[in-house]
Protein backbone atom coordinates (compact mmCIF):
# COMPACT_ATOMS: atom_id res chain seq x y z
CA UNK A 1 0.00 0.00 0.00
CA UNK A 2 1.29 3.51 -0.86
CA UNK A 3 1.57 6.02 1.66
CA UNK A 4 1.51 9.85 1.73
CA UNK A 5 4.16 11.17 4.58
CA UNK A 6 2.40 14.83 3.31
CA UNK A 7 -0.75 15.72 2.66
CA UNK A 8 -2.38 19.58 1.93
CA UNK A 9 -6.20 19.93 1.81
CA UNK A 10 -7.31 23.49 0.62
CA UNK A 11 -10.67 24.30 0.92
CA UNK A 12 -12.69 26.96 2.50
CA UNK A 13 -15.35 24.68 3.65
CA UNK A 14 -14.49 23.67 7.11
CA UNK A 15 -17.05 21.18 7.01
CA UNK A 16 -15.97 19.91 4.49
CA UNK A 17 -12.97 19.64 5.48
CA UNK A 18 -13.53 17.82 8.58
CA UNK A 19 -15.61 15.15 6.96
CA UNK A 20 -12.70 14.41 4.67
CA UNK A 21 -10.04 14.14 7.25
CA UNK A 22 -11.92 11.59 8.70
CA UNK A 23 -12.47 9.66 5.32
CA UNK A 24 -8.77 9.79 4.44
CA UNK A 25 -8.10 9.42 7.81
CA UNK A 26 -9.80 5.79 7.64
CA UNK A 27 -7.84 4.77 4.92
CA UNK A 28 -4.71 4.89 6.65
CA UNK A 29 -2.94 5.87 3.81
CA UNK A 30 -1.77 9.84 5.08
CA UNK A 31 0.12 10.49 7.81
CA UNK A 32 0.77 14.04 8.50
CA UNK A 33 -2.66 15.99 6.94
CA UNK A 34 -2.68 20.42 6.75
CA UNK A 35 -5.54 22.22 6.07
CA UNK A 36 -5.82 25.78 3.99
CA UNK A 37 -8.88 27.92 3.63
CA UNK A 38 -6.57 30.63 1.65
CA UNK A 39 -4.59 28.79 -1.24
CA UNK A 40 -2.68 31.90 -1.45
CA UNK A 41 -0.64 30.79 1.59
CA UNK A 42 -0.35 27.55 -0.15
CA UNK A 43 1.57 29.31 -2.82
CA UNK A 44 3.61 31.02 -0.35
CA UNK A 45 4.60 28.08 1.53
CA UNK A 46 5.51 25.95 -1.67
CA UNK A 47 7.75 28.72 -2.50
CA UNK A 48 9.39 29.02 0.96
CA UNK A 49 9.73 25.24 0.97
CA UNK A 50 11.30 24.68 -2.80
CA UNK A 51 14.19 27.79 -2.01
CA UNK A 52 15.08 26.24 1.71
CA UNK A 53 14.61 22.97 -0.12
CA UNK A 54 12.19 21.43 2.25
CA UNK A 55 10.07 18.77 1.69
CA UNK A 56 6.81 19.31 -0.68
CA UNK A 57 3.48 17.69 0.20
CA UNK A 58 3.23 14.15 -1.44
CA UNK A 59 -0.31 15.53 -2.50
CA UNK A 60 -2.74 18.06 -2.74
CA UNK A 61 -6.52 18.37 -2.79
CA UNK A 62 -7.74 21.28 -3.95
CA UNK A 63 -11.04 22.92 -3.88
CA UNK A 64 -11.96 24.93 -7.03
CA UNK A 65 -14.62 27.22 -5.83
CA UNK A 66 -12.87 29.81 -3.04
CA UNK A 67 -13.02 33.44 -1.67
CA UNK A 68 -9.15 35.18 -2.11
CA UNK A 69 -7.98 33.16 -4.90
CA UNK A 70 -9.93 30.32 -6.23
CA UNK A 71 -8.49 26.81 -7.36
CA UNK A 72 -8.11 28.16 -10.74
CA UNK A 73 -5.88 31.24 -9.85
CA UNK A 74 -4.04 28.74 -7.82
CA UNK A 75 -3.21 26.13 -11.03
CA UNK A 76 -2.32 28.91 -12.85
CA UNK A 77 0.05 30.26 -10.73
CA UNK A 78 2.36 27.39 -9.77
CA UNK A 79 1.88 26.35 -13.25
CA UNK A 80 4.97 27.74 -14.12
CA UNK A 81 7.06 27.22 -10.64
CA UNK A 82 10.14 25.52 -10.65
CA UNK A 83 8.42 22.99 -8.64
CA UNK A 84 5.59 22.58 -10.48
CA UNK A 85 6.33 18.90 -12.18
CA UNK A 86 6.56 17.76 -8.27
CA UNK A 87 3.05 18.05 -7.29
CA UNK A 88 0.63 16.05 -7.30
CA UNK A 89 -2.78 17.64 -7.31
CA UNK A 90 -6.11 15.99 -6.92
CA UNK A 91 -9.56 18.54 -7.58
CA UNK A 92 -11.99 18.21 -5.45
CA UNK A 93 -15.14 19.64 -6.37
CA UNK A 94 -18.81 19.47 -6.10
CA UNK A 95 -19.12 21.26 -9.59
CA UNK A 96 -21.75 19.69 -12.14
CA UNK A 97 -20.20 21.70 -15.08
CA UNK A 98 -18.45 18.91 -17.48
CA UNK A 99 -16.33 21.70 -18.90
CA UNK A 100 -14.44 22.72 -15.38
CA UNK A 101 -13.93 18.66 -15.08
CA UNK A 102 -12.49 18.81 -18.76
CA UNK A 103 -10.66 22.57 -18.26
CA UNK A 104 -9.03 20.92 -14.78
CA UNK A 105 -7.69 17.86 -16.26
CA UNK A 106 -5.60 20.28 -18.76
CA UNK A 107 -3.22 20.95 -16.37
CA UNK A 108 -0.38 18.66 -16.42
CA UNK A 109 -0.25 18.43 -12.71
CA UNK A 110 -3.67 17.69 -12.04
CA UNK A 111 -3.55 13.67 -11.24
CA UNK A 112 -7.63 13.14 -11.47
CA UNK A 113 -10.80 14.91 -10.39
CA UNK A 114 -12.87 13.60 -7.71
CA UNK A 115 -16.44 14.91 -7.40
CA UNK A 116 -17.70 15.60 -3.89
CA UNK A 117 -19.49 14.07 -2.44
CA UNK A 118 -16.50 11.58 -1.33
CA UNK A 119 -17.48 7.88 -0.57
CA UNK A 120 -16.56 6.47 3.21
CA UNK A 121 -14.80 4.18 1.66
CA UNK A 122 -13.45 5.84 -1.39
CA UNK A 123 -9.54 5.79 -0.78
CA UNK A 124 -9.30 1.76 0.77
CA UNK A 125 -10.52 1.06 -2.62
CA UNK A 126 -9.28 3.66 -4.71
CA UNK A 127 -5.74 3.02 -5.39
CA UNK A 128 -3.44 6.69 -5.66
CA UNK B 1 -41.62 56.10 -59.90
CA UNK B 2 -39.34 57.70 -62.51
CA UNK B 3 -37.02 60.71 -61.93
CA UNK B 4 -35.69 62.60 -65.31
CA UNK B 5 -33.42 65.42 -64.73
CA UNK B 6 -34.61 65.77 -60.99
CA UNK B 7 -38.19 65.82 -61.78
CA UNK B 8 -40.70 63.17 -61.36
CA UNK B 9 -41.89 62.28 -64.42
CA UNK B 10 -44.13 58.81 -64.17
CA UNK B 11 -45.39 57.96 -60.96
CA UNK B 12 -47.71 54.44 -59.97
CA UNK B 13 -51.00 54.52 -58.63
CA UNK B 14 -49.68 51.79 -55.94
CA UNK B 15 -46.46 54.35 -55.32
CA UNK B 16 -49.34 56.99 -54.09
CA UNK B 17 -51.32 54.62 -52.10
CA UNK B 18 -48.14 53.38 -50.03
CA UNK B 19 -47.78 56.85 -48.99
CA UNK B 20 -51.58 58.22 -48.97
CA UNK B 21 -50.58 61.14 -51.26
CA UNK B 22 -53.00 61.98 -54.42
CA UNK B 23 -50.71 61.89 -58.08
CA UNK B 24 -51.10 65.17 -58.57
CA UNK B 25 -49.41 66.13 -55.42
CA UNK B 26 -46.43 63.73 -55.94
CA UNK B 27 -45.75 65.36 -59.59
CA UNK B 28 -45.66 68.61 -57.85
CA UNK B 29 -42.89 67.40 -55.32
CA UNK B 30 -39.27 68.25 -55.72
CA UNK B 31 -36.88 65.76 -54.93
CA UNK B 32 -35.64 67.86 -51.79
CA UNK B 33 -39.08 68.00 -51.03
CA UNK B 34 -39.19 63.78 -50.52
CA UNK B 35 -35.13 63.59 -48.67
CA UNK B 36 -37.14 66.11 -46.24
CA UNK B 37 -40.31 63.39 -45.51
CA UNK B 38 -37.36 60.56 -44.97
CA UNK B 39 -36.78 59.67 -41.21
CA UNK B 40 -33.83 62.25 -39.90
CA UNK B 41 -32.08 59.28 -38.96
CA UNK B 42 -31.72 57.68 -42.37
CA UNK B 43 -31.44 60.51 -44.96
CA UNK B 44 -27.85 61.42 -45.00
CA UNK B 45 -27.14 57.39 -45.14
CA UNK B 46 -29.78 57.60 -48.28
CA UNK B 47 -28.30 60.16 -49.96
CA UNK B 48 -24.72 59.16 -49.85
CA UNK B 49 -25.93 55.58 -50.95
CA UNK B 50 -27.44 57.55 -53.99
CA UNK B 51 -25.39 59.79 -55.27
CA UNK B 52 -22.52 57.75 -54.81
CA UNK B 53 -24.15 54.75 -56.98
CA UNK B 54 -24.47 57.74 -59.62
CA UNK B 55 -21.14 58.38 -59.29
CA UNK B 56 -20.09 54.64 -59.98
CA UNK B 57 -22.72 54.55 -62.90
CA UNK B 58 -24.21 51.73 -61.08
CA UNK B 59 -27.12 50.45 -62.94
CA UNK B 60 -29.06 48.50 -60.10
CA UNK B 61 -28.60 49.23 -56.48
CA UNK B 62 -30.84 49.09 -53.46
CA UNK B 63 -31.55 51.16 -49.68
CA UNK B 64 -34.05 51.19 -47.08
CA UNK B 65 -34.94 54.04 -45.17
CA UNK B 66 -38.28 55.46 -42.88
CA UNK B 67 -40.45 58.02 -44.47
CA UNK B 68 -43.17 60.12 -43.49
CA UNK B 69 -46.86 59.18 -45.06
CA UNK B 70 -49.01 61.73 -45.68
CA UNK B 71 -50.66 60.80 -42.69
CA UNK B 72 -47.26 61.98 -40.45
CA UNK B 73 -46.85 58.02 -39.76
CA UNK B 74 -43.34 56.45 -40.52
CA UNK B 75 -43.30 53.71 -42.49
CA UNK B 76 -40.43 51.34 -43.28
CA UNK B 77 -39.71 50.71 -47.38
CA UNK B 78 -37.13 49.33 -49.31
CA UNK B 79 -36.39 50.92 -52.89
CA UNK B 80 -34.66 48.80 -55.50
CA UNK B 81 -33.38 51.57 -58.18
CA UNK B 82 -32.48 50.96 -61.74
CA UNK B 83 -30.60 53.37 -63.84
CA UNK B 84 -30.02 54.53 -67.22
CA UNK B 85 -27.17 56.23 -68.28
CA UNK B 86 -26.51 58.43 -71.61
CA UNK B 87 -22.96 57.87 -73.54
CA UNK B 88 -21.46 60.38 -71.27
CA UNK B 89 -22.37 58.90 -68.13
CA UNK B 90 -24.84 60.97 -67.10
CA UNK B 91 -28.29 59.49 -65.79
CA UNK B 92 -31.37 59.76 -68.51
CA UNK B 93 -33.82 57.52 -66.28
CA UNK B 94 -33.73 56.97 -62.33
CA UNK B 95 -36.53 54.21 -61.75
CA UNK B 96 -37.70 53.63 -58.47
CA UNK B 97 -39.58 50.33 -57.34
CA UNK B 98 -40.60 50.82 -54.00
CA UNK B 99 -41.50 47.87 -51.48
CA UNK B 100 -43.35 48.53 -47.87
CA UNK B 101 -41.59 46.47 -45.62
CA UNK B 102 -42.42 47.86 -41.90
CA UNK B 103 -43.99 44.43 -41.42
CA UNK B 104 -40.60 42.61 -42.03
CA UNK B 105 -38.80 45.86 -39.67
CA UNK B 106 -41.20 44.95 -37.15
CA UNK B 107 -40.95 41.13 -37.02
CA UNK B 108 -36.65 42.04 -36.92
CA UNK B 109 -37.40 44.33 -34.42
CA UNK B 110 -38.98 41.48 -32.19
CA UNK B 111 -36.68 39.51 -33.06
CA UNK B 112 -33.89 41.37 -32.15
CA UNK B 113 -35.59 41.72 -28.99
CA UNK B 114 -36.23 37.85 -28.27
CA UNK B 115 -32.39 37.17 -29.03
CA UNK B 116 -30.97 39.55 -26.56
CA UNK B 117 -33.87 38.31 -24.06
CA UNK B 118 -32.95 34.66 -24.72
CA UNK B 119 -28.94 35.50 -24.79
CA UNK B 120 -29.70 37.58 -21.07
CA UNK B 121 -31.54 34.70 -19.75
CA UNK B 122 -28.93 32.04 -21.10
CA UNK B 123 -26.55 34.12 -19.15
CA UNK B 124 -28.73 34.03 -16.04
CA UNK B 125 -28.68 29.92 -16.52
CA UNK B 126 -24.86 29.86 -16.60
CA UNK B 127 -24.99 31.36 -13.06
CA UNK B 128 -27.61 29.22 -11.97
CA UNK B 129 -25.52 26.21 -13.00
CA UNK B 130 -22.49 27.76 -11.23
CA UNK B 131 -24.85 28.43 -7.86
CA UNK B 132 -26.08 25.08 -7.89
CA UNK B 133 -22.51 23.53 -8.98
CA UNK B 134 -20.91 25.06 -5.74
CA UNK B 135 -22.83 26.43 -3.39
CA UNK B 136 -26.63 24.06 -3.07
CA UNK B 137 -24.35 21.09 -4.03
CA UNK B 138 -21.61 21.93 -1.45
CA UNK B 139 -24.21 21.48 1.13
CA UNK B 140 -26.11 18.42 0.12
CA UNK B 141 -22.50 17.33 -0.55
CA UNK B 142 -21.28 17.66 2.72
CA UNK B 143 -25.00 16.54 4.39
CA UNK B 144 -24.89 13.30 2.52
CA UNK B 145 -21.46 12.49 3.66
CA UNK B 146 -22.42 13.51 6.98
CA UNK B 147 -25.09 10.93 6.90
CA UNK B 148 -22.75 8.25 5.73
CA UNK B 149 -20.61 8.84 8.48
CA UNK B 150 -23.56 8.80 10.93
CA UNK B 151 -24.47 5.35 9.75
CA UNK B 152 -20.82 4.02 10.39
CA UNK B 153 -20.53 5.11 13.70
CA UNK B 154 -20.58 3.13 16.74
CA UNK B 155 -19.76 6.30 19.18
CA UNK B 156 -22.73 8.13 20.51
CA UNK B 157 -20.47 10.86 21.47
CA UNK B 158 -19.17 11.51 17.72
CA UNK B 159 -22.21 10.70 16.22
CA UNK B 160 -23.93 13.83 18.16
CA UNK B 161 -21.35 15.48 16.93
CA UNK B 162 -22.13 14.69 13.28
CA UNK B 163 -25.92 15.77 14.12
CA UNK B 164 -24.50 19.09 14.84
CA UNK B 165 -22.72 19.68 11.81
CA UNK B 166 -25.45 18.29 10.14
CA UNK B 167 -28.00 21.06 11.55
CA UNK B 168 -25.27 23.61 10.20
CA UNK B 169 -25.03 22.73 6.73
CA UNK B 170 -28.68 22.30 6.85
CA UNK B 171 -29.17 25.87 7.85
CA UNK B 172 -26.21 26.95 5.28
CA UNK B 173 -28.59 25.34 1.98
CA UNK B 174 -31.38 26.96 3.21
CA UNK B 175 -29.77 30.22 3.17
CA UNK B 176 -28.11 29.60 -0.28
CA UNK B 177 -31.88 29.41 -1.96
CA UNK B 178 -33.06 32.03 0.41
CA UNK B 179 -30.61 34.16 -1.57
CA UNK B 180 -30.62 32.40 -4.61
CA UNK B 181 -34.28 33.51 -4.61
CA UNK B 182 -33.80 37.25 -4.30
CA UNK B 183 -31.30 36.93 -7.31
CA UNK B 184 -34.27 35.36 -8.99
CA UNK B 185 -36.61 38.42 -8.09
CA UNK B 186 -34.83 40.66 -10.78
CA UNK B 187 -37.28 39.75 -13.42
CA UNK B 188 -36.45 41.41 -17.08
CA UNK B 189 -37.51 45.10 -17.20
CA UNK B 190 -39.31 46.76 -19.91
CA UNK B 191 -38.95 50.67 -20.71
CA UNK B 192 -42.58 50.87 -19.80
CA UNK B 193 -41.83 50.52 -16.26
CA UNK B 194 -39.86 53.35 -15.99
CA UNK B 195 -40.88 56.54 -14.36
CA UNK B 196 -39.30 60.22 -14.04
CA UNK B 197 -37.85 60.77 -10.72
CA UNK B 198 -35.59 63.84 -8.93
CA UNK B 199 -32.18 61.90 -8.52
CA UNK B 200 -31.64 64.01 -5.26
CA UNK B 201 -34.94 63.77 -3.61
CA UNK B 202 -34.90 59.80 -4.33
CA UNK B 203 -30.84 59.33 -3.07
CA UNK B 204 -31.69 61.23 -0.04
CA UNK B 205 -35.00 59.08 1.03
CA UNK B 206 -33.21 55.85 0.31
CA UNK B 207 -30.26 57.46 2.95
CA UNK B 208 -33.07 58.09 5.26
CA UNK B 209 -34.27 55.09 5.58
CA UNK B 210 -30.57 53.45 6.31
CA UNK B 211 -29.93 56.07 8.80
CA UNK B 212 -29.67 54.34 12.24
CA UNK B 213 -26.39 52.75 10.84
CA UNK B 214 -25.28 56.01 9.16
CA UNK B 215 -25.57 57.58 12.45
CA UNK B 216 -24.10 54.68 14.95
CA UNK B 217 -21.22 54.28 12.04
CA UNK B 218 -20.59 58.28 12.33
CA UNK B 219 -20.49 58.15 8.49
CA UNK B 220 -21.05 62.21 6.46
CA UNK B 221 -22.24 61.74 3.32
CA UNK B 222 -21.63 64.40 0.97
CA UNK B 223 -24.36 64.99 -1.90
CA UNK B 224 -23.23 67.18 -5.13
CA UNK B 225 -26.54 66.88 -7.04
CA UNK B 226 -28.25 69.65 -9.14
CA UNK B 227 -32.23 70.03 -7.16
CA UNK B 228 -33.75 69.64 -10.64
CA UNK B 229 -31.77 66.69 -11.81
CA UNK B 230 -34.59 63.55 -12.95
CA UNK B 231 -33.98 60.46 -14.39
CA UNK B 232 -35.89 57.71 -16.03
CA UNK B 233 -35.54 55.01 -14.05
CA UNK B 234 -37.49 52.08 -12.33
CA UNK B 235 -37.50 53.80 -8.49
CA UNK B 236 -37.37 49.93 -6.58
CA UNK B 237 -33.51 49.68 -8.67
CA UNK B 238 -32.54 52.75 -8.72
CA UNK B 239 -33.23 52.51 -5.12
CA UNK B 240 -31.26 48.86 -4.45
CA UNK B 241 -28.28 50.30 -6.33
CA UNK B 242 -28.21 53.50 -3.85
CA UNK B 243 -28.92 51.38 -1.20
CA UNK B 244 -26.47 48.43 -1.54
CA UNK B 245 -23.46 50.71 -2.56
CA UNK B 246 -24.04 53.05 0.79
CA UNK B 247 -24.15 49.75 2.91
CA UNK B 248 -20.86 48.14 1.08
CA UNK B 249 -19.01 51.60 1.72
CA UNK B 250 -19.90 51.52 5.72
CA UNK B 251 -19.41 47.78 5.49
CA UNK B 252 -15.76 47.92 4.42
CA UNK B 253 -14.96 51.45 6.12
CA UNK B 254 -11.12 51.59 7.35
CA UNK B 255 -10.76 51.22 10.98
CA UNK B 256 -8.59 53.83 10.88
CA UNK B 257 -10.75 56.86 10.38
CA UNK B 258 -14.67 57.79 9.86
CA UNK B 259 -16.31 57.06 6.94
CA UNK B 260 -16.86 59.88 4.26
CA UNK B 261 -19.13 59.00 1.53
CA UNK B 262 -19.15 61.29 -1.56
CA UNK B 263 -22.66 61.13 -4.04
CA UNK B 264 -21.87 63.11 -7.32
CA UNK B 265 -24.56 63.11 -10.14
CA UNK B 266 -24.84 64.61 -13.25
CA UNK B 267 -26.50 64.62 -16.90
CA UNK B 268 -23.70 64.05 -19.67
CA UNK B 269 -24.70 63.63 -23.06
CA UNK B 270 -28.19 62.72 -21.62
CA UNK B 271 -26.31 59.65 -19.84
CA UNK B 272 -26.83 60.27 -15.90
CA UNK B 273 -23.49 59.89 -14.30
CA UNK B 274 -23.23 58.65 -10.96
CA UNK B 275 -19.63 59.13 -9.27
CA UNK B 276 -19.83 57.12 -5.48
CA UNK B 277 -16.68 57.23 -3.49
CA UNK B 278 -15.59 56.15 0.17
CA UNK B 279 -12.63 56.83 2.03
CA UNK B 280 -12.88 53.11 3.14
CA UNK B 281 -10.23 50.08 2.55
CA UNK B 282 -9.83 49.87 -0.96
CA UNK B 283 -9.64 46.89 -2.71
CA UNK B 284 -6.58 45.31 -4.70
CA UNK B 285 -8.17 45.63 -8.07
CA UNK B 286 -5.51 43.98 -10.15
CA UNK B 287 -6.31 41.04 -8.12
CA UNK B 288 -9.55 40.68 -8.17
CA UNK B 289 -10.98 43.24 -11.43
CA UNK B 290 -12.50 40.29 -12.94
CA UNK B 291 -14.35 38.99 -9.87
CA UNK B 292 -15.70 42.51 -8.03
CA UNK B 293 -19.16 42.00 -9.67
CA UNK B 294 -19.51 38.24 -9.68
CA UNK B 295 -21.66 36.26 -7.89
CA UNK B 296 -20.31 34.91 -4.47
CA UNK B 297 -17.30 36.72 -4.29
CA UNK B 298 -16.08 38.17 -0.90
CA UNK B 299 -12.93 39.64 -0.29
CA UNK B 300 -12.60 40.97 3.01
CA UNK B 301 -13.01 37.97 5.85
CA UNK B 302 -16.19 39.23 6.89
CA UNK B 303 -18.14 37.29 7.96
CA UNK B 304 -21.46 38.67 6.82
CA UNK B 305 -20.67 38.77 3.56
CA UNK B 306 -22.92 37.07 1.02
CA UNK B 307 -20.56 38.01 -2.46
CA UNK B 308 -24.15 39.13 -3.76
CA UNK B 309 -24.38 42.95 -3.03
CA UNK B 310 -22.03 43.75 -5.91
CA UNK B 311 -23.29 40.74 -8.30
CA UNK B 312 -27.20 42.16 -7.66
CA UNK B 313 -26.06 45.80 -8.26
CA UNK B 314 -24.30 45.61 -11.09
CA UNK B 315 -27.36 43.08 -12.15
CA UNK B 316 -29.65 46.27 -11.26
CA UNK B 317 -27.89 48.82 -13.35
CA UNK B 318 -27.64 46.68 -16.53
CA UNK B 319 -31.61 45.81 -16.31
CA UNK B 320 -31.84 49.42 -16.59
CA UNK B 321 -29.76 49.82 -19.67
CA UNK B 322 -26.36 51.36 -17.71
CA UNK B 323 -22.91 49.96 -16.79
CA UNK B 324 -20.75 50.17 -14.07
CA UNK B 325 -17.39 50.62 -13.32
CA UNK B 326 -14.89 50.39 -10.12
CA UNK B 327 -11.40 52.57 -9.17
CA UNK B 328 -10.27 51.54 -5.35
CA UNK B 329 -7.00 51.93 -3.78
CA UNK B 330 -6.20 49.49 -0.84
CA UNK B 331 -5.77 52.01 2.43
CA UNK B 332 -7.65 54.99 0.00
CA UNK B 333 -11.07 53.70 -0.50
CA UNK B 334 -13.30 52.79 -3.65
CA UNK B 335 -14.86 54.73 -6.42
CA UNK B 336 -18.10 53.72 -8.38
CA UNK B 337 -19.12 55.09 -11.52
CA UNK B 338 -22.26 54.18 -12.87
CA UNK B 339 -23.80 55.27 -16.09
CA UNK B 340 -27.42 55.35 -16.60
Amino acid sequence: MKKFHSTYIIDDDLIFVLLFKKIIEKSMKFDEIKNFTDAELVIEELNDNYKNNKKMPDIIFLDLNMPNIDGWQFLESIKNCPFSEQLNIYVVSSTIDNSEITRAKKYKNVKKFISKPIALDFFESYEI
Amino acid sequence: MVIENSVITYISSSYCNLLGFKQDEVYNMKLEDIFNTIHKDDVTGVKKKVYLNLEKKSKCFLYEFRIKSKKGKYIWREDSISVIYDKKGKYIKYIIVSRDISALKRAEEKIKKLYSLSKRLNEKLLDFTHIISHNIRSNTSNMSMIIDLIEDCKDENEKNQYFKLLKVSNNKLSETIFHLNETIKVRLENESDKVKINVKSAIESTLASVNGIIKKEKVKINLDIANDLEINTIPSYFDSIILNLTTNAIKYKSPKRNPIININAQKTNNKLIITFSDNGLGIDLVKYKNKIFGMYKTFHNNTDATGLGLFMTKNHVEVLGGSIGIESELGIGTTFKIQL
